[in-house]
């Protein structure tokens, strides 16, 4: 589902999975994530965790946030980087995709997760 | 403490956001329309090539480009000359992945060249128009054909590809933005704690400005300005990499096919190497500021050695090549040397004429040295590309051929994203298969398309 620049995902259940993955018409792109929780703990998935990925890492009960960035080289690929939560018993109650194109044009996305 | 520490960085941030900028969120905003407001989403645009003009693709035609294009996924060129030089030439230029060392692209070309008749056949024909006519007639648009497969690494030290570098511009970004963009990402996942201690009215995605805490709704502001800043700094250390990046040198080997109807010409197999170098590369810069490795830039990001950054010196560096790319002298060379084995080509006819044509197996060594550079025009990303281009071709075994020179200067405006517009001066101390010195000249002009991307 494509999703906005800025996404809150209310409420996020313990014990749950942030997971993240990303693909394009042809290799040359960079994609990155950082998440980040309140207790200041840091995660950094570069592009050879998230293609194919999924890249993942397992929440606390703390609200977190997330930058997703999608960097389309000189061929202008089009990327496209999903991310999801997965909850202990395999359900996805959050999931996006998000498309970006044009050469070294960078696309943020801001993701706010907040505690159930 | 420390969240506490953080929220005062936050609210610090906010009292000089505030005086430094105008933006602000209205009541009636949800938490995600106040973020767009200071960080509007990017609209989808539509999806373009890379921006470097890279002139005329044929790689066997005398005024291909210094800078051959293994970015683009598909694209078409057509030419026409005034004279007999590779007259009427279409070229159809794909590029596909392969990974053999480390990953690499290998260009598939093929150029179908207007079949004209060759000047041994037309000479042994003589003044007998009705048969030189039968015999052009006889000829179809597939009976001259060069097919070429190009190999050519990508990786950190060669190729203009953005994947081999992430580790580098993972680094660079990191020092640029990574401490103040790990801040604000904390700062929001500490607001998203104080949203779920909000009970009444309990927070939701439509939440309304109005009715959040003051505390929260001011720090979603302080963050959403930092997050303008952040990204417009990152933004500018991606272009300055993508400035350097587009100078990266390129190494690459090709395998050439020519077949030609008989009646054209013998058929031919050559093995070419192309080296293409340019100024203010990448290679460049990490050159002459050794201390600026992947491995170096994470130290100083993790405070291991002095603070002396990296980004300074690479936005510096990407600034100067920027303004000498303005001035015409972020170019490119490209030495190529090819070995070439050209077929006997022996036939006789009774009708339309009576003929012998007999030429000999023969092979020819060609040097090439290309020189491309960029021309600024007044409108953005449009800009145009001069080629000069000097050939010799020193050929063996075959007494009906002389050593042959070509020189060519073309000019290559680009028109949109995906069509550039080339116009040549073609000059040859004589045709490929005249052994008289009949000096050649020729104006060719064209149009060449690259396509963005497969459809789906």
């Amino acid at each position: 589902m494509a999703c906005s620049n800025f996404e809150i995902w209310d409420p996020i259940q313990a014990n749950s999975r942030f997971c993240a993955s990303a693909e394009g018409t042809d290799d040359d792109f960079l994609v990155g994530i950082r998440l980040v929780g309140a207790d200041g703990s840091q995660t950094q998935f570069f592009t050879a965790d998230l293609v194919p990925g999924p890249a993942h890492r397992s929440l606390s009960n703390q609200g977190y946030a997330a930058r997703l960035t999608l960097t389309p080289g000189g061929t202008s690929p089009t990327v496209t980087l999903k991310a999801w939560i997965e909850t202990d018993g395999g359900a996805r109650p959050f999931a996006c995709e998000w498309t970006a194109t044009g050469a070294f044009k960078e696309q943020r996305i801001t993701i706010v997760m907040i505690p159930a | 403490m420390r969240k506490q520490f953080v929220i005062l960085c936050a609210l610090a941030s906010v009292l000089f956001a505030s005086a430094a900028f105008g933006q602000k969120c209205e009541a009636t905003d949800t938490v995600e329309k106040c973020w767009q407001r200071f960080n509007p989403a990017i609209a989808t645009v539509a999806a373009k090539v890379a921006t470097a003009n890279t002139g005329v693709p044929g790689l066997t035609l005398p005024n291909g480009s210094s800078l051959r294009d293994f970015l683009s996924l598909f694209s078409a060129a057509f030419q026409t000359a005034t004279v007999k030089e590779s007259e009427n030439a279409v070229t159809l230029d794909s590029n596909l992945p392969f990974n053999v060392v480390g990953d690499g692209k290998v260009k598939f070309q093929a150029i179908f060249n207007r079949p004209t008749l060759s000047k041994q056949l037309t000479d042994a024909v003589g003044n007998q128009p009705t048969a030189i006519t039968r015999l052009t007639d006889s000829l179809s648009e597939t009976d001259d054909v060069e097919a070429s497969a190009t190999y050519a690494p990508q990786n950190a030290v060669l190729g203009r590809s953005i994947r081999p570098h992430d580790e580098l511009l993972s680094a660079l970004l990191d020092s640029a933005t990574g401490e103040a963009d790990t801040r604000q990402l904390r700062l929001l996942a500490v607001i998203a704690e104080t949203l779920k201690a909000h009970p009444d009215p309990p927070f939701t995605r439509q939440t309304l400005w109005q009715d959040l805490p003051q505390a929260a709704a001011d720090q979603i502001v302080a963050s959403a300005r930092a997050e303008k800043e952040i990204a417009a700094q990152e933004r500018s250390v991606v272009a300055a990499f993508a400035t350097l990046l587009n100078n990266q040198p390129q190494l690459y080997g090709s395998v050439i096919h020519h077949r030609q109807n008989r009646f054209v010409g013998a058929n031919e197999t050559s093995g070419k190497l192309t080296y293409e170098v340019s100024t203010n590369s990448l290679n460049r810069f990490l050159k002459q500021n050794s201390r600026c490795g992947v491995a170096d830039i994470k130290r100083q990001n993790n405070g291991l050695t002095d603070s002396t950054s990296c980004v300074s010196a690479f936005a510096a560096f990407a600034r100067n090549a920027e303004r000498d790319a303005k001035a015409g002298a972020s170019s490119r060379l490209a030495l190529s040397i090819e070995y070439k084995q050209t077929q006997a080509n022996r036939f006789e006819l009774s009708d339309p004429a009576v003929v012998t044509v007999n030429t000999p197996h023969a092979h020819s060594v060609v040097y090439s040295l290309k020189y491309g550079m960029p021309m600024p025009t007044a409108m953005p990303d449009r800009e145009g590309r001069f080629e000069f281009a000097v050939d010799y071709d020193n050929v063996s075994d075959d007494a009906q051929r002389n050593d042959r020179f070509i020189g060519s200067i073309t000019y290559v405006q680009k028109l949109t994203d995906t069509l550039t517009v080339p116009l040549s001066l073609i000059y040859a101390n004589h045709g490929t298969y005249l052994p008289d010195t009949a000096h050649k000249l020729g104006v060719h002009f064209g149009l060449s398309y690259k396509l963005p991307e497969l459809p789906k």
